[in-house]
């Protein structure tokens, strides 16, 4: 008898409840589609966090956050411009570049890839508006005659005139350039991430920085590194990127920025990482993270010499999706 | 306190010690019991659940006249030694673009894994290798199975490699995409940019032959399974084609195999993955080789580097000369690769196979070089 309890208790009610939370746990749904709450209060007063999600224009800053809707319900990209925002647009077989109002209604395309003809249509993507808001670079696979080429290459485009110019071109086939973005502190330069092929056809990316004024390349990372979405501190002295880790994760690394190059990289985190950015205090930086299996959530975190500590978590849901850059720029106050 | 006290009171010491031992194992036991029961109760949902897809999944089976020594329908024992078994895995477009159930088979990778060391290795086909068919017309592999469905596209491999097929699946399009959505999708790290200009669109559209263009910026992203299904389908403008696509597809399996380790809520998704999948797959494995393979995948008996075996060729890209982009097996290299896997008598097979193809001087492979 005390065998048959001892199995009972023991045995018996255990498997039937392994089995029922199983059930339970596999009939349950695995996510809900909510929107993500961010919480604001880590957000360094300096700072002004502007992103897109669903279609909505959403600027962060510490005191709170400020929802735009537009009629766009595909934006990926978006920065601000003064009192207004640029974003991409990006439907099935094309995007456009376009400028939207403070109160987010369209106010005009500055790019704008359809064609009405499917096999002449063109990608814009990544735009990043220099520090005097005067320019804007961004990447496209239109060359200056409207026709297709296989890879994107980097254009610059002068906001006053509307007038945009190809300024580097990657090699056929290459697998092009992204992520173009203007140097704090000089002018003339662009970092962009540039693809390429190695003799095995192993793709890999090193971030180049390219002159303008003497049309001149420069790479600050090499093949091995792998490197790629490279940010600056405002004041250019110290460089972010993210490193492919086996094609799986990424390594964050941080660098400082000399006169030839990068120097002291060092690695600062590992993890399944996206768009690393400095504060404008440059002791913190911003980056978005996925935990788990779902979406991305954004994170800050204070750096000081090749360490982060205090990480705290701007956003909750896992909603973002990971391929949507974010933009830090200073409140209206700084 | 008198020296009475003192023994008495060790001898109690000593007592309860001696009692508290066997309880604490018991309990230790007992514990151990309801962990393992527990567990054993919690695995058989999913095994149920396993179990009724796969069977519900077995209903083509490969025409016996495919099969010249090996007509095995159940899997022996893990532990015995030297068994060996090799699965084809395919993938291929929608059905509706073709008759019947005799699609192009865009992805063709064969699974070896021996039972007695728990080895897995796995090799990728060029869907566009140029080989000598059955019927004795030179054609692309992935032309195979249009004949006869995946019998042909088994016989075409066992007669080009020189090994046999002992269990195969196929997914098509929907069945993936449901798979990557069962799970909560994926996070892939995209390692380059993806433009393509002529990306099909036949999923959930009137025109299979459609297509749309395609831009997928590299990093790391959330990925749904349509989404993940066009990173890892596109070629077009790949600098290495069907090869560049491969290399996708292999890193979505080592991703997938990460994310179902390290979240526990992409495993408790598997009832509707199952449920939603009925259809969608078609293999003749058994619920235990299913498990099985599962249970390798999942523990660290495959390797990345076993992952990334991709046959050779001699030339990346050829035109045969009726406009075909076809690709030429290096048969040296290939031979060497497939020797180290199945045995030297298939590595000549192999070698024999593709030296035919070259050698063909006025025949329908002549490259473009």
């Amino acid at each position: 008898m005390k065998i048959l309890r001892a199995l009972i208790i023991f045995a018996i009610i255990p498997l039937i409840a392994g089995y029922f939370v199983a059930s339970a746990q596999g009939n349950k749904k695995q996510q809900s589609d909510t929107n993500p709450n961010f919480i604001t209060n880590s957000i360094l007063p300096t700072d002004k966090i502007t992103l897109t999600e669903k279609g909505n224009i959403i600027s962060m800053t510490q005191k709170g956050v400020t929802t735009i809707p537009t009629n766009h319900q595909q934006l990926i990209e978006v920065s601000p411009l003064s009192d207004n925002f640029i974003g991409i647009d990006k439907q099935t077989n094309y995007s456009s570049l376009d400028e939207f109002s403070s109160s987010g209604s369209l106010i005009k395309a500055l790019q704008n890839g359809n064609t009405g003809n499917i096999d002449t249509m063109n990608w814009f993507t990544d735009p990043n508006v220099n520090a005097k808001q005067t320019k804007i670079a961004f990447v496209s696979d239109k060359d200056g005659a409207q026709t297709n080429v296989l890879d994107n290459a980097l254009f610059v485009e002068d906001l006053s005139t509307g007038i945009s110019e190809k300024i580097a071109d990657p090699d056929p086939h290459s697998g092009g350039i992204t992520h173009p973005v203007w140097n704090p502190i000089n002018p003339n330069l662009i970092t962009y991430d540039y693809y390429q092929y190695d003799n095995n056809y192993n793709p890999y990316s090193v971030i180049d920085e390219y002159n303008i004024q003497t049309q001149t390349t420069n790479s600050l990372t090499t093949q091995k590194q792998n490197a790629y979405q490279g940010s600056f501190s405002p004041d250019g002295k110290h460089f972010i990127f993210l490193e492919r880790n086996n094609n799986i994760t990424t390594v964050m690394y941080e660098a400082n920025v000399t006169a030839n190059g990068l120097s002291n990289i060092h690695s600062i985190a590992t993890g399944d990482f996206a768009y690393p950015e400095f504060s404008n205090t440059a002791n913190h930086i911003y980056y978005l993270q996925a935990q788990g299996n779902s979406g991305y959530d954004l994170y800050t975190a204070a750096i000081d010499n090749g360490t982060i500590s205090n990480t705290t978590a701007l956003s909750t849901s896992e909603q973002l999706l990971g391929n949507s850059e974010f933009v830090v720029s200073k409140t209206p106050s700084q | 306190m008198s020296t009475y006290d003192i023994p008495n009171l060790e001898g109690h010491t000593r007592q309860r010690t001696k009692k508290e031992k066997p309880f604490l194992l018991r309990f230790f036991l007992c514990m151990l019991c309801m962990i393992i029961c527990f567990g054993l109760g919690y695995g058989s949902f999913y095994i149920q659940k396993l179990q009724a897809f796969i069977q519900a999944n077995t209903g083509q089976k490969i025409a016996v006249s495919i099969k010249t020594n090996n007509s095995k329908t159940s899997l022996p024992s893990i532990t015995e030694p030297t068994d060996q078994e090799n699965i084809l895995l395919l993938g291929s477009d929608n059905d509706q673009k073709f008759s019947g159930s005799n699609p192009l088979t865009q992805t063709m990778m064969v699974v070896h894994i021996d039972y007695s060391t728990n080895q897995v290795d796995m090799f990728s086909i060029p869907r566009d290798l140029w080989i000598l068919k059955p019927n004795g017309e030179y054609g692309k592999i992935d032309e195979a199975a249009e004949e006869n469905g995946i019998p042909s596209a088994i016989a075409v491999v066992e007669q080009t490699f020189g090994i046999n097929i002992d269990h195969y699946a196929w997914v098509g399009l929907y069945g993936f995409i449901k798979s990557i959505d069962a799970v909560g999708g994926v996070n892939l790290q995209v390692i380059h940019p993806v433009l393509d200009y002529s990306y099909p669109t036949d999923i959930n559209s009137p025109n299979p032959y459609g297509y749309q263009r395609l831009d997928i910026q590299p990093g790391m992203q959330h990925m749904d399974g349509e989404q993940a299904l066009q990173y890892v389908r596109s070629r077009h403008e790949d600098l290495v084609g069907d090869f560049g696509r491969t290399q996708r597809q292999r890193q979505l399996l080592l991703t997938l195999k990460s994310t179902l380790l390290t979240s526990p809520s992409s495993l408790a998704a598997l009832p509707d993955l199952f449920s939603s999948l009925n259809g969608q797959i078609k293999t003749d494995l058994t619920p235990t080789m299913a498990l099985q393979l599962g249970s390798l995948f999942l523990t660290n008996k495959i390797t990345p580097q076993q992952y990334t075996l991709t046959l050779p060729t001699d030339s990346q890209i050829g035109w045969a000369t009726d406009g075909q982009s076809i690709v030429i097996g290096n048969a040296t290299t290939s031979a060497q690769l497939i020797s180290n896997i199945f045995g030297s008598a298939a590595g000549q097979t192999t070698y024999n196979s593709l030296v035919s193809v070259q050698n063909i001087a006025t025949g329908p492979a002549q490259l473009n070089q």
